[in-house]
């Protein structure tokens, strides 16, 4: 099995860009799980499918983390296939006791009732986190990441877990997440979100996301006074505790492993999907230089309006994910 | 003590130059004051400058 030849795909919907589709909690899982189908896996990060309390996300589907994409976009990882893991979960301990309890009775429902493997929970006591919105995009802040660090660390080292789950609070500005829910600023959270998990992953090689928390009056807020949002973000106003999505996804994440020892690689990718006008980050670079066809989805627009960086041969303008399938299938055919 | 920040950078560009050269001098100009980038997205590129909003790890 190991190294057999197989046809893979990454789609990637960055997380803080107001994206039309996947700019929402779990809203670009439709068409993440559509061009799964015609791959034997596609690779996704979890801003993609994450919805909440939920994740749709079809099995083939390989739910790995930000940065883990960029390293394995740069050859310095390598994929394991999915399977079962074991998971532990890093919990801010702060003051609103109703979120702490919400997040606990989470992970005990997916224990239970989807048999995720959660292994140990590791409490720290609260970031001091911040965010703040400059040029339509969130900047963010933490001011000493050494309780997340050792937590992650302890983890790792005594219990043994494959992967790791951190659910925290990120203050918000409640205009901030209204503006947000009618569809006219970017996921709030989505950058500070991406940074603690990539701190995770980063430092330890080891796959993870984060989950926010929320106090009972955000979560009054997001369920009570909702009712004249976008649709795509229903899934944020009907849950209370954000880890489900979470835990769901890495109880199969791949494994990172070092180069040569996976069974996953970079030569086994075909494609990389993008939406429109982000030729901007790091797997973008990485795919143009090895000749990986990038196809750009016109349809999923977001706060960029010019390309990022100059046209390229290897990139392939297509309207809508139903073209980008198109296209994954006309280059699956060509290789067979 | 180690934190994370999120902040625009401008690094000198040549026409010439790839999308990986630029993210490759990011990554140097970051290192040069012990910092560490988790997240590099090019934002913009003019008058021989490309802009990227990076996220990185430091030292205090």
């Amino acid at each position: 099995m190991k190294n057999k030849k197989k046809f893979v795909v990454a789609s990637i919907i960055p997380t803080g860009i107001q994206c039309s589709i996947g700019g929402y909690i779990g809203d670009a899982t439709l068409v993440t799980n559509r061009l799964a189908s015609v791959c034997d896996y596609l690779i996704t990060n979890p801003n993609a499918v994450n919805g909440g309390a939920f994740n749709f996300k079809d099995k083939n589907v390989l739910y790995v983390e930000g940065r883990a994409i960029d390293q394995f976009f740069q050859e310095q990882v390598e994929l394991s296939l999915p399977k079962k893991n074991k998971v532990g979960v890093i919990l801010e301990k702060i003051p609103d006791i109703i979120a702490v309890k919400y997040a606990l009775k989470s992970i005990e429902a997916f224990k239970t009732i989807a048999g995720v493997d959660v292994r140990k929970i590791e409490f720290i006591k609260p970031l001091k986190k911040s965010i703040r919105l400059c040029d339509g995009q969130f900047y963010g802040e933490v001011e000493d990441i050494t309780p997340l660090l050792a937590a992650a660390k302890k983890l790792l080292r005594s219990n043994r877990v494959d992967a790791i789950a951190i659910a925290t609070h990120i203050k918000v500005d409640n205009k901030y997440i209204r503006q947000h829910q009618k569809g006219s600023l970017p996921n709030p959270y989505g950058l500070m979100e991406a940074l603690l998990s990539h701190l995770v992953t980063d430092a330890f090689s080891v796959p993870s996301a984060h989950a926010p928390m929320l106090t009972k009056k955000e979560m009054e807020m997001f369920l009570f006074h909702s009712f004249d949002s976008d649709p795509r973000s229903a899934l944020e106003n009907i849950s209370g505790a954000y880890l489900g999505s979470v835990l769901l996804g890495l109880d199969s994440a791949p494994r990172l492993t070092n180069p040569g020892q996976g069974e996953i690689r970079l030569k086994d990718v075909q494609a990389l999907i993008v939406p429109s006008n982000c030729l901007r980050s790091i797997p973008v670079a990485c795919a143009i230089k090895k000749g990986i066809p990038v196809i750009q989805v016109r349809e999923n627009k977001n706060i960029f309006t010019s390309s990022g960086y100059v046209d390229h041969k290897h990139i392939i303008n297509v309207n809508t994910y139903d073209d980008a399938m198109r296209e994954v299938l006309r280059l699956r055919e060509k290789i067979k | 003590m180690k934190g994370i920040k999120t902040e625009t950078l401008f690094i000198d560009h040549k026409q010439t130059e790839d999308l990986e050269s630029i993210f490759s001098k990011a990554e140097e100009v970051l290192s040069r004051d012990k910092k560490k980038p988790l997240r590099m997205v090019l934002l913009g590129i003019s008058d021989a400058k490309a802009k990227l909003l990076v996220s990185f790890t430091y030292e205090k």
